[in-house]
């Protein structure tokens, strides 16, 4: 990193930062540290939401994922849209109605304490969990870039994105979410501008989005059914329709960003501003995957984008095996490159059978580099079995690192450290208000005064953010960050769907059944996940349907039903 | 609701008249109906577009 990087770099995170800090540096109720004051307006909403979902674990792990599996995790996303209206229909203004602080509050008022106290519990589970990995993300990155130790670089990030959650609360999120997001889109623009202007001038960018269609990399939609395919469109679209529901619905630092709207309106149309533009923005950054892929096969990527796991092969015994891995693909890149001459030349002369032929040489060349790479996989994990042997969350950074001129490489490093600091401080600040909404003050201190709450809430979520850096010691043995959080948001998301899908829709069910339901479902699918192959996308609507399902059976087998008091 | 709420709800000049206008506010452009139509609309469209691209890029 240059001195212009690193000029770009910290001066983007300071001013942002400060800036946020500077506009909410007066004293604060607990109703504007725990909600911004409810003055936010929708087109701050709808940034704050997608910061808040883009976490540096989308900038890093998505292109990369691009690169090795296509475009088919856009389908992911399908559901999204769906979902952004369902909520703006039913669960806004339920939310509104009662005006909650924290979204399990509704269960409260619908059914019991308890059953609002497992959903919350549940919920800080897998939120504590995530926000871990969502510090290691950009920890690796800076550890790799600066050479610092990967443990002082989650802590030094850890510990500014505490200084500022629990300095300004929410409110300084939302304004530091605002104008982190603008970096993160704009550096995103640029890397695939910068990325489409270094391919060769035989390979113009429609020319090249069609190589990576002969490739195998241009499958965004798969109209298959297969369960056992993790996206689909069906997966996307009922999946993903459950996944979005659930976190956009239940989890609190995705709630709490559009409840600290100035009306309902604003935080329905920041919801729905998510629903427009999410998909756009993730097929930008998944082909700009796609272009770094199409970019190495005129150039000759790393055998493997990881390159300390790599430098500790080349240090054992087996450095032997890995040369001669090196060789077949220095060759199998020759042989691509000769073929895309070729293949463009024909296209040129729009000769059909030697187009054709060149593709099927270029396929062959593929599934050659495949094997060497899935070999070479092998043969890291062999070597050091604590090494990441999944190299796609290093691709994206690799391009940045090698190949952005100087001054863009610090920005695209703001976009991953914007990333993190934004997601991790929405983490937080749920995090810490839930812990004190739900369980200190509704079963401690019920009698505590504003300022005792805005100090529990400070506590508290400074509390998260040392137990975060802590769990992001332990996110290095997770293979790919990304599938990581979304298999733990899949595991926990039906069960706390569903609690909520009976509390709005069903008048007659009672608490306990409902609470036992949860339970069991939650263990269902905890065993599911551990014994079966059923994709994780399917884990929320398995989860959800077990806990309305068996709430109705237990009800019928303990024969207790009586009407309950609705909301 | 169950418990006693957590902390003082926002203060404002109206109580549950205004909270009822709330909720039944009309955004300031278009309807919500039309709003809900666009951002599903889009979704078609985009499927539309990415499954003829997929087919194509085959």
């Amino acid at each position: 990193m240059t001195a212009l990087d690193g000029v770009v770099l910290f001066g983007t995170l300071a001013a942002i930062i400060g800036y946020g800090v500077w506009r909410t540096r007066h004293a604060q109720d607990a109703a504007a540290y725990l909600h911004g004051g409810y003055s936010e307006k929708w087109h701050t909403i709808g940034l704050s939401v997608m910061a808040t979902q883009a976490s540096a674990i989308t900038f890093l792990s998505t292109p990369g994922q691009a690169y090795t599996d296509g475009m088919r995790f856009l389908q992911f996303y399908f559901g999204l849209p769906l979902a952004m209206v369902a909520l703006s229909v039913v669960f806004i203004p339920r939310f509104y109605g009662l005006r909650v602080y924290t979204a399990y509050e509704l269960l409260e008022a619908r059914f019991d304490r308890k059953t609002r106290q497992l959903a919350a519990f549940l919920f800080l589970i897998q939120r504590g969990l995530s926000a871990g990995i969502t510090i290691y993300a950009p920890a690796i990155v800076l550890s790799t870039v600066l050479g610092w130790p990967l443990q002082l670089t989650s802590i030094s990030i850890g510990a500014l994105v505490i200084l500022y959650t629990v300095a300004g609360g929410t409110r300084a999120v939302s304004q530091t979410q605002k104008h982190q997001m603008v970096v993160m889109l704009g550096g995103m623009a640029v890397a695939f501008v910068v990325v489409v202007m270094r391919l060769p001038p035989e390979l113009p960018l429609g020319r090249a989005v069609r190589l990576a269609g002969v490739l195998g990399k241009m499958n965004i939609v798969d109209f298959s059914a297969r369960l056992d395919s993790r996206y689909t469109f069906w997966s996307g679209i009922t999946g993903g329709f459950f996944l979005a529901l659930s976190y956009f619905g239940t989890d609190q630092s995705q709630v709490q960003r559009y409840l600290s709207g100035r009306t309902i309106t604003e935080s329905r149309l920041g919801l729905l501003f998510n629903g427009l533009f999410k998909i756009p923005m993730q097929f930008l950054i998944l082909l700009t995957g796609v272009m770094v892929f199409v970019f190495h096969q005129t150039e000759r990527p790393p055998v493997f984008f990881n390159q300390p796991a790599l430098a500790a092969v080349r240090a054992s015994p087996r450095a032997g095996e890995l040369a001669t891995l090196e060789t077949s693909q220095a060759e199998l890149a020759v042989r691509k490159q000769t073929a895309i001459r070729a293949w463009s030349g024909a296209l040129d002369r729009h000769d059909e059978p030697s187009v054709a032929r060149g593709e099927a040489e270029l396929r062959a060349a593929e599934a050659g580099t495949e094997v060497v790479r899935g070999n070479v996989r092998r043969l890291v994990h062999e070597v050091s079995p604590r090494a990441e042997a999944n190299d796609t969350d290093y691709v994206f950074i690799s391009f940045v690192l090698g190949h952005l001129p100087r001054g863009l490489v610090g920005l695209l490093l703001a976009v991953i450290l914007c990333a993190a600091l934004s997601s991790t401080a929405s983490e937080l600040t749920a995090l810490g208000g839930t812990t004190v909404v739900d369980f200190y003050k509704r079963s401690f201190r019920p009698d505590a005064t504003d300022a005792h709450t805005v100090r529990a809430a400070k506590l508290f979520t400074a509390g998260w953010g040392v137990l975060a850096v802590a769990f992001a010691a332990l996110a290095s043995l997770v293979d790919n960050l990304i599938q990581a959080v979304n298999i733990l948001g899949s595991l926990f998301y039906g069960t706390i769907l569903g609690l909520f899908l009976v509390a709005l829709f069903t008048k007659r069910l009672r608490a306990t059944p409902v609470f036992v339901a949860a339970l069991l479902s939650e263990g269902i699918v905890i065993v599911a996940w551990l014994t079966t192959d059923i994709g994780f996308l399917w884990f929320n609507v398995i989860g959800c349907a077990l806990v309305v399902a068996l709430s109705w059976l237990l009800q019928w087998v303990w024969r207790g039903a009586r009407p309950a008091t609705s909301v | 609701m169950g418990g006693s709420p957590p902390v003082s709800p926002p203060s404002g000049p109206s109580g549950g008249e205004r909270r009822r206008d709330e909720l039944a506010a009309a955004p300031p452009f278009l309807t919500w109906r039309a709003i809900y139509a666009i951002v599903i609309g889009a979704l078609a469209v985009e499927v539309v577009v990415f499954a003829a691209l997929t087919a194509a890029l085959r």
